[in-house]
């Protein structure tokens, strides 16, 4: 295998499971990451998989505020843990 | 610690105790929302939460920041209420569609690939929001605290590992089933992603 089979030989799968699991790959180091951004590069499908869980990711981020939930009125939580927790406590 | 020390630590003062409240609240709220309870059930959480931390607190030893400690502590109680409801029957299944989309050399089979795209094309992508919601609640509490942690509060992995009681390779599974569980799903309902 030539050097540039190397750095081809990315599959669409293995690309997909590093992007999806989010974890830095366990071995392979600067080469691993060259040849997952060149994969990146040449593969179509696998950017619009990269850009789909980006935007998932986003998106969790931005529905996960707390002004999302309008019913959730924070300082009324507050007030009302506190005060069980001090009748509680102190 | 000394007794009296510990005494101490079992009768906080209320500003300390406010503090705390005050400090850790909306991001425990937050997690318990990602972990599918409704407000009532999020702030009783919550509460157990502060108060396991003040029956137990000398047992936080401040290897990891307090905020990670509350994490763990609201993950057990939140298993510990759900047990029964907290099934996860469906990896193979999951796995079994990620692995659907590749062909025998393992890149996109495109027909697939073609079909999501189409599908998502569908829908509006305003609905989306709801849609990921929806997705969410189909999540177990593993794959749900595992991605909230690592994407909403931004816990390091080896501190998520710690809450989590789980491998760095087992995270790796984790947040992946979860990733993909969610995109599958939202293209299920039409959604579109990007």
């Amino acid at each position: 295998m030539n050097a540039i089979d190397s750095i081809m030989g990315e599959t669409c799968r293995r690309f997909a499971r590093q992007v999806a699991s989010g974890m830095p790959p366990l071995d392979g180091g600067l080469y691993r990451r060259f040849q997952f951004w060149v994969h990146w590069s040449i593969c179509p499908f696998c950017r619009h998989y990269w850009k789909e869980i980006r935007v998932i990711n986003r998106l969790h981020r931005s529905m996960s505020a707390l002004s999302q939930h309008p019913a959730v009125k924070l300082p009324q939580i507050k007030r009302r843990i506190t005060e069980a927790i001090l009748k509680r406590y102190v | 610690m000394t007794p009296a020390a510990a005494e101490t630590k079992k009768r906080p003062s209320s500003e300390e105790v406010a503090e705390l409240i005050e400090r850790y609240t909306a991001n425990l709220m937050r997690a318990a929302f990602s972990l599918n309870f409704n407000e009532n059930e999020a702030e009783e959480l919550v509460q157990a939460t502060f108060c396991a931390y003040l029956d137990g607190g000398s047992r936080f030893e401040q290897r990891s920041r307090l905020l990670t400690y509350l994490f763990g502590i609201l993950y057990n109680k939140a298993r510990e209420t759900r047990r029964l409801r907290d099934r996860n029957p469906s990896l193979d299944a999951m796995d079994a569609d990620f692995e659907g989309h590749f062909d025998s050399e393992a890149h996109w089979d495109e027909p697939s690939m073609a079909v999501m795209t189409e599908v998502e094309k569908k829908a509006q992508s305003r609905a989306i929001g709801q849609m990921l919601k929806d997705c969410l609640e189909g999540l177990s509490s593993l794959l749900g605290m595992a991605f909230t942690l690592k994407e909403v509060e931004r816990v390091p992995a080896s501190q998520i590992c710690a809450i989590l009681n789980v491998t760095p390779s087992h995270l790796g599974v984790t947040l992946f089933r979860a990733r993909n569980k969610l995109r599958e799903c939202l293209a299920a309902k039409g959604a579109v992603i990007v």
